[in-house]
């Protein structure tokens, strides 16, 4: 098996009392880190552009070697469906023993109109074809929230500012030091496990979706994003576990492959037993992670109270994440909430542009 | 590869066959759960580990007799150790001495060498193994436990159990205070524990400290650690200990600990787990135990912070806070009477937020000095907004009309002070002894709870509806004589003692929170009450005669004395400053110390009191009194602070 990776597994609780069920869930954090020995593979960029503005490429060029490649196209129609069935295109199906690392730049200005059913497949397909998807946004269209959560699923991110170059060109270089291509995590499920939430914790915290199994079909994919030396790749995610028996239990086999076979695995283990300091034992890196990505499930929480006109709920949110952000010691986001609070308590209101700074300081 | 067997579940009475061995692979198992066969470590139907990697030790177990080594042992209680892959036991000789036994595979090496690296850095600290002996794979390491020592959660119990015992400052010397210096002395050298458990740390009849069970160190130079797999000791871990606030653990961790013990030894509570809540501090410890001196109070407040960066950075920097609460304690006890210089100030605002909402400020104060005999009175009122009838600013007037009513027959009847009739008011004059003074107080609250029940009998003599729920409002009091000041206080107004860089809350809330801690809930059920923020005892509170009159019921303020030392701020406020000065209160009330100490006399701190209140919001009406007491004048006592 090749390796070139490390994959580190840890469950909250690691131990509990034997038959002991407990109302939280419990939690489980995967790690994967590529190491600096294995050699990068080329990188493939395709870079369109959706409705009016410059098609920035210089930056771009300029960041990448003689064996990459860099595709350049306008999307036929303003929408993010279009601009991702022509990046496929662009970039094309390699053959097997051909290793690369694909990634579609999309540079967004005015609004999308996208519907979403089509446009989930779009970046499903992207994923299935073990491409990663970056957004940058120029102006005031797009919603860079909305985007943020779709690219996440691919693996990606969604840049804002005016001038996307030197951001796209900081992108190529993470990319650069990219050790994997085509990565996924394969997560099986033992029976009687229930997959909750799934969350990415490093590099950029994001929830990427509730995790839903059948009783034949126990095994979920996942894509990391780009590995590199020391940015590894952290998910959470939440799982329903019956009382049981003494014993050591395998709650999910965790097995992180590409094209050419599996390259790390590891159990996701849990003990129940008769050890005198069975509730007293924390997987603190675990609930550190949870802390971490939790608001971003608390931001969008807002977001789809705030339409609700559930006041209530939105102010108690906003005081859970000032907690959260004092907790943390992040200053800029305490300030930020806090500020959004306050106008949110005399108006009843929160503007777009404090609500996507919200998210991009829990996501960071 | 798995294959269920065929009579998988089964097993006839009587048959005494291995059913697996007719049916199964050479080298696998049958699942115990499900019956499935297989060859892999984990059982492909369950998931249940049945081919471990390694071999799982035999444990002894409570109750095994140990005959190996130099006296034979039993063992009576399994306790929890911090590496998984070993146990620990308390065993019982036949003499009734008490031994520690470590237990852990021959073959750990790390674990062994973590507790040598221990021992070679704590030194005497670390108590010696007495004996070792192996039994199979396992090393059985046995410690005596010394006759004269008892541990520190040992000490903290049987203060739970003879609450009122010792002195708190007794009790602070006895059992916190050895344990810090033991802390600071390990910092000093570079290291930190993380998770101690007090349990392990034995404290001896002369106050010297010795671990029973070298727990892990780490060296302070390479940085917090990292989150992983760790022990939290309940009511003693701090929250990053089990992950919260980043999961980074530096020294900062041992002061919590040490916050802890300090709290227990003057609360005289059982450990409580929501100390490591990350959001919520615990309550003063004087919710629990009224005799709690305030430069302790101050100081466990501070060590048991939810936030390592606001706690002391290390145990040397506790410790020395600790020692200087105690010299304060003892000179607040042991200084002689004497005048103070008295600078006093005051600040009544609306709130920016709750002006817009409300245009009656619905506090009230009253202020009053006499500088010949150093006698005033002093009292902030906090008009309830919910009121069945009448409003929050008329009951506040009525606890301020009492006030003044009691200051005029402190000096000897209604003395106007007119200038035309040419009358001198009268020096007030007060009872020496602190009931007396007390009472005073007392009747000033009860007059004003007649005022207040006037009022709605002059609109209705028969009152209709229930008693509760009228009109109220909260009250603080101050009778100051000299260095003496007694303090009366109802409902949930503040009362702080600022001196030194620390600062106390004097008094308890009187709300349906605090009565529920000291009915024995922990905090977090307590505050999960809805509206447990709901005053229970307030000015404002009556009953029904027979013809529906109003009767006022006599009130049940909280009383407490304080010997103030030159250097000593009082700040009297209503909740409008404490509730908005900061992000939470223990931010607030942090601003609110840095802003008394920087105002260069008691008005201005006062003003920038009303000032940080606004700024963070202004929610609500502020009414604040700042009594700063200098050295007599041309003592040249700097106050020593």
């Amino acid at each position: 098996m090749m390796s070139g990776l490390t994959l580190r597994t840890a469950v909250q609780p690691p131990v509990r009392g034997p038959g002991e069920t407990s109302n939280e869930a419990v939690a489980a954090l995967l790690t994967v880190e590529a190491e600096a020995t294995a050699e990068a593979p080329p990188l493939h960029v395709a870079l369109v552009r959706v409705g009016a503005g410059p098609l920035v490429d210089e930056a771009v060029r300029g960041a990448l070697r003689a064996e990459d490649r860099l595709l350049l196209a306008d999307a036929p129609a303003d929408s993010l469906t279009a601009a991702l069935a022509t990046a496929r295109r662009l970039l094309g199906t390699p053959a097997a023993e051909t290793p690369r690392i694909a990634r579609v730049f999309v540079l967004a200005g005015d609004p999308l109109d996208d519907d979403a059913d089509r446009l989930y497949d779009a970046v499903s397909a992207l994923t299935a074809s073990h491409v990663g998807l970056d957004v940058f946004v120029d102006g005031d269209g797009p919603d860079p929230g909305a985007l943020g959560r779709l690219a996440a699923v691919a693996g990606g991110d969604v840049f804002e500012g005016d001038a996307p170059g030197p951001t796209m060109a900081e992108r190529i270089a993470v990319l650069r030091r990219q050790r994997a291509a085509g990565l996924r995590i394969d997560l099986t499920f033992a029976p009687g496990i229930e997959p909750g939430a799934l969350f990415r914790v490093t590099p950029t915290a994001a929830f990427l979706g509730s995790l839903r199994l059948t009783a034949s079909e126990r095994t979920l994919t996942i894509d990391p994003g780009p590995l590199a030396p020391g940015r590894p790749t952290a998910l959470l995610l939440t799982l329903g576990v019956p009382a049981r028996r003494m014993g050591v239990w395998r709650l999910a086999q965790v097995t992180v492959a590409d094209d050419h076979g599996v390259r790390a695995r590891a159990p996701l283990v849990q003990r129940h037993g008769d050890d005198p300091g069975a509730g007293r034992r924390v997987a603190a890196d675990v609930v550190a992670a949870r802390d971490r990505v939790e608001p971003v499930a608390w931001l969008e929480d807002v977001v789809q109270a705030l339409p609700d006109g559930d006041h209530r709920r939105v102010a108690a949110l906003l005081e859970r994440l000032q907690r959260r952000f004092v907790e943390l010691h992040r200053e800029e986001a305490t300030a930020l909430v806090i500020e959004a609070r306050q106008r949110f308590l005399r108006s009843g209101r929160i503007d777009a542009d404090a609500l996507d700074a919200l998210r991009r300081y829990a996501a960071t | 590869m798995a294959e269920k067997g065929d009579r998988a579940g089964h097993r006839d009475e009587g048959e005494g066959e291995d059913i697996g061995s007719e049916h199964t692979l050479p080298g696998a198992a049958i699942c115990p759960v499900c019956g499935l066969v297989g060859t892999e470590r984990f059982c492909g139907g369950c998931g249940l580990e049945v081919l471990p990697e390694e071999a799982t030790p035999t444990w002894p177990k409570v109750g095994e007799r140990l005959d190996e080594g130099e006296r034979p042992l039993e063992l009576t209680l399994a306790i929890a150790t911090t590496d998984p892959a070993a146990r620990r036991f308390v065993a019982v000789d036949a003499d009734g001495a008490r031994h520690d036994v470590f237990v852990a595979p021959r073959s750990a090496s790390d674990v062994h060498a973590q507790r040598a690296e221990t021992r070679a850095v704590l030194g005497e600290a670390a108590l010696s193994p007495t004996w070792a002996f192996d039994r199979g794979d396992l090393r059985f390491t046995v410690t005596r436990l010394p006759a004269d020592a008892s541990g520190v959660a040992e000490r903290l119990a049987s203060l739970v159990a003879d609450r009122m015992g010792p002195e708190p400052l007794d009790a602070v010397r006895a059992i916190a205070l050895p344990f810090v210096r033991f802390l600071a002395g390990l910092h000093d050298d570079g290291y930190f524990f993380g998770a101690l458990d007090p349990a392990d740390v034995l404290v001896d009849a002369a106050g010297r400290c010795s671990l029973r069970d070298p727990p892990p160190i780490h060296p302070v130079d390479r940085g917090p650690l990292s989150p992983g797999q760790r022990l939290v000791v309940p009511g003693y871990s701090a929250p990053e200990v089990g992950g919260r606030g980043g999961g980074r653990v530096g020294p900062a961790a041992d002061v919590f600990t040490a916050g802890a013990v300090l709290y227990y030894a003057l609360a005289r509570i059982a450990p409580l787990a929501d100390i490591a809540d990350p959001h919520e501090r615990l309550p003063p410890p004087r919710v629990y135990f009224a005799r709690v001196p305030p430069e302790l109070a101050a100081v466990a407040m501070r060590a048991i912070s939810p936030l390592a960066r606001r706690r002391y950075a290390d145990a040397g920097e506790l410790l020395s806070a600790l020692e200087w609460a105690i010299r304060e304690t003892e000179r607040r006890r042991d200084a002689p009477r004497r005048r103070l210089h008295l600078d006093i100030g005051h600040e009544l605002h609306i709130g920016v937020l709750k002006g817009q909402f409300a245009s009656v400020n619905q506090d009230d104060l009253f202020l009053a000095f006499d500088g010949r005999t150093g006698i005033g009175l002093f009292v902030v009122a906090d008009g309830v907004s919910i009121s069945e009838y009448g409003t929050g600013d008329l009951a506040s007037s009525c606890v301020r009309t009492a006030a003044l009513q009691t200051w005029r027959q402190l000096c000897n009847g209604d003395v106007s002070g007119d200038a035309d009739t040419g009358e001198v008011p009268s020096s007030p004059r007060l009872p020496a002894d602190d009931a007396g003074r007390r009472a005073i107080l007392g009747r000033m609250l009860d007059d004003a709870n007649g005022r207040i029940a006037g009022l709605v009998h002059e609109a209705m003599p028969r009152f209709p509806g229930p008693p509760e729920g009228i009109m109220a409002s909260t009250a603080l009091a101050a009778l100051v004589d000299g260095d003496r000041v007694t303090f009366a206080a109802i409902g949930d107004s503040r009362i702080y003692l600022v001196r030194a860089g620390h600062i106390a809350s004097l008094m308890v809330d009187d709300d349906f929170q605090t009565q529920l801690l000291r009915m024995g809930r922990a905090p977090s059920a307590a505050r999960s009450v809805p509206s447990g923020g709901a005053l229970v005892r307030c000015v404002g509170e009556f009953d029904k005669d027979a013809d529906d009159r109003l009767v006022p019921v006599p009130l049940e303020p909280e009383f407490r004395e304080l010997h103030v030392l030159p250097g000593d701020t009082i700040v009297m406020t209503s909740d409008g400053v404490p509730d908005y000065a900061g992000l939470d209160e223990e931010d607030a009330e942090d601003r609110m110390r840095k802003v008394v100490e920087a105002a260069p006399g008691a008005p201005w701190a006062a003003f920038e009191l009303m000032v940080l209140a606004n700024r963070g919001g202004g929610g609500d009406n502020i009414g604040c009194v700042v009594l700063r007491f200098g050295p007599p004048l041309g003592s040249g006592d700097d106050g020593g602070a």
